[in-house]
């Protein structure tokens, strides 16, 4: 037992502020405002305004990741080129381990001073006959996704940096030695690597877009249609308040979750399947 | 088979430092050439110049008669073991072997029959499924080799691919790459640092410093014959001793109490010139005093005795300076620290060169 030991705090820390409040949230969720059980609160989230606010938080979710996903991998890999100079890894990565930590109020501020509708890079091509309307981050969610990109490919970046210099030179010598070219060699070795590595990093980025409230609720105050900004009006809304069906759709995002948990596993299992 | 010609190489890095100087080297059709040297001779630097990972900034390198320089390293038909594991992590034993073919889309059976083929070859073909992680380093290696071999290369190119291996394993695998090279009659240049490695496998040996080559020969010819004093002490074990010219016409030298007739036929030295005398550790004969009539050597005094196995390595003072001598493990019996001894050096073994 005593090699257990040194994981006590971390799993004292787990049930204290995941567990606990996981099963508490859950619990809630079938339970009605005098805490009788129902299922009343879970069978609400499938009426359509819930089901098309879980669908816009995927949209959202995965316009995200993908777009931080890509910008990440390519400034990543131009980052650990071995021409690169140094002063530009170095700079990039610490602008980048701020810039991901960049989100809520100042970043909303930032985007819709810039690309809202009245933001001055907005102005400035509406002067020039062109509209930014399509990206404008307080209506669309494209918008919105762009400003999720903002702090999702610097975390993209900082995940990647690590797997990429992993991939050793002598592979791509190797690979290029037998025949390859620099295509093929991403194409049939680099990228099989870095699967594992990609899939984990597309994952948290996902989940980062996921669970997002701050950054959006700034942008749209209480007229968002994102799961998280629900929640949020309905605990602390003006109008309407139900913790209960908060509970439920809170619920509903750890259901989803665990999904993906589980999709991530097998794909990151069969990826990976040359570590084993 | 191919013939490789490197001329006139010459590669800088940065400001000053000349990793190549002028680099002259010639392998023949199926022969193996080893470049031996230290680290930072630029042994290494002349076979990536060669593979097409380096430019050189003057210099040739032909191909049968076709300088490739300008041709990238995908295009030049050379096959590379590297030294450090180089298999990709993600491919089973067989699909690194085939590697090669799948890049120029042979048909599956074929690519599938070849590495089979390859496997079999260097003794690995019931490991065809394993990944790089479930094979020893010296199993790692010899996938690479037959990697390498895979899309049958004019030229095979090897940067010290065994110096990550344990002492037996290297062993081993040194005589199993020069068994496929002979099979195979591919041209092949080995980088090494370990000069037992380069005289065991290689045609001819090409020893560097300093990005020059300072002798090209057969292992026995770099051996007993070396041309420079850092050739001399790069290879093998050598005692390096004082002496001075008696008769060039007799090609005698004294050295210390004794006047040693020299067996070399390239004695060159006028009269009273200063040389040092080289003489490897297996031509030093060691006798204790006690043992009958007074010998002829020069007297000294045992310092050390290391036993090395079927050899025992004695350093001896004497009036020749400080002497390692190579003697069977079973005389050696007779020889302690501080024991009076008599040196004799095999003069047809001593090799004169000015001093460096």
């Amino acid at each position: 037992m005593l090699r257990y030991l040194g994981v006590v705090p971390l799993g004292a820390y787990l049930l204290v502020f995941l567990l606990i409040p996981t099963g508490e949230l859950v619990v809630d969720a079938f339970r009605d405002p005098s805490g009788t059980f129902t299922l009343s609160n879970v069978t609400t989230i499938f009426q359509a305004q819930y089901l098309s606010s879980f669908a816009a938080s995927l949209e959202l979710s995965a316009l995200a990741a993908l777009f931080g996903g890509i910008l990440g991998f390519f400034a990543a890999t131009a980052v650990v080129h071995p021409n690169a100079p140094r002063l530009v890894r170095s700079s990039v990565t610490t602008f980048s381990g701020m810039a991901a930590n960049f989100a809520g109020i100042p970043l909303a501020f930032a985007f819709t001073s810039t690309l809202g509708a009245t933001g001055v890079i907005t102005v400035a091509f509406r002067h020039v006959g062109v509209s930014l309307a399509a990206v404008n981050p307080d209506a669309t969610t494209l918008g919105l996704a762009l400003v999720y990109t903002y702090f999702e490919f610097p975390l993209m970046l900082l995940l990647l940096v690590p797997a990429l210099d992993g991939l050793k030179r002598e592979w791509r010598e190797a690979a290029t030695n037998l025949g390859a070219s620099g295509f093929t060699y991403w194409r049939t070795v680099a990228l099989p690597i870095l699967v594992p590595s990609l899939l984990g990093a597309t994952v948290l980025l996902f989940g980062g877009a996921f669970s997002a409230y701050a950054t959006a609720y700034a942008l749209s105050g209480s007229t968002g249609n994102l799961v998280t900004e629900l929640i949020g009006n309905l605990t602390n809304g003006n109008v309407t308040v139900d913790p209960q069906l908060a509970y439920a759709l809170a619920f509903g995002m750890i259901v989803i979750i665990t999904v993906l948990m589980v999709i991530y596993g097998l794909l990151q299992r069969r990826a990976s399947r040359w570590l084993r | 088979m191919a013939r490789l010609e490197l001329r006139g190489l010459r590669k800088q890095f940065g400001r000053g430092v000349v990793a190549l100087d002028r680099l002259d080297l010639e392998v023949g059709s199926g022969e193996l050439v080893s470049l031996l040297g230290p680290s930072g001779c630029g042994k290494t630097t002349a076979l990536r110049i060669v593979a097409g990972f380096e430019v050189p900034d003057e210099g040739e390198v032909l191909v049968d008669g076709v300088d490739v320089v300008g041709l990238p390293a995908s295009r030049r038909n050379m096959g590379m073991v590297f030294q450090s594991y180089s298999l990709f992590p993600n491919m089973t034993a067989e699909d690194n072997v085939a590697y090669p073919l799948r890049i120029r889309r042979q048909p599956k059976a074929e690519r599938q029959r070849r590495s089979g083929e390859l496997l079999a070859m260097v003794g690995l073909a019931t490991q065809a499924d394993r990944y790089p992680h479930q094979l020893s380093g010296g199993q790692q290696q010899r996938v690479a080799l037959a990697r390498a071999l895979a899309h049958e290369p004019a030229v095979l190119l090897l940067d010290e691919p065994l110096s990550a291996l344990d002492a037996k394993v290297r062993v081993t695998l040194r005589e199993e790459v020069r068994r496929v090279q002979l099979e195979l009659g591919i041209t092949t240049l080995y980088v090494t640092h370990d000069q037992e490695e380069a005289l065991a496998i290689s045609d001819r040996v090409a020893v560097m410093s300093e990005g020059r080559l300072e002798q090209v020969g057969t292992p026995a010819e770099v051996y007993a014959s070396p041309r420079s004093p850092f050739v001399a002490s790069f290879v093998g074990t050598v005692n390096r001793l004082e002496a001075t010219v008696a008769s060039r016409a007799e090609r005698t030298v004294r050295c210390g109490e004794l006047v040693l007739r020299v067996g070399a036929e390239d004695f060159e030295h006028p009269d009273g010139t200063t040389v040092a005398l080289y003489v490897r550790p297996e031509d030093v004969t060691v006798r204790p005093l006690t043992d009958g009539p007074a010998p002829a050597g020069a007297g000294g005094t045992v310092r050390g005795v290391t036993f090395l196995g079927s050899v025992t390595r004695v350093r001896v003072d004497c009036s020749l300076g400080s002497v390692v001598a190579d003697v069977s493990s079973e005389e050696a019996l007779h020889l302690a620290p501080g024991e009076a001894v008599s040196v004799e050096l095999d003069p047809r073994r001593l090799r004169t060169l000015a001093p460096a």
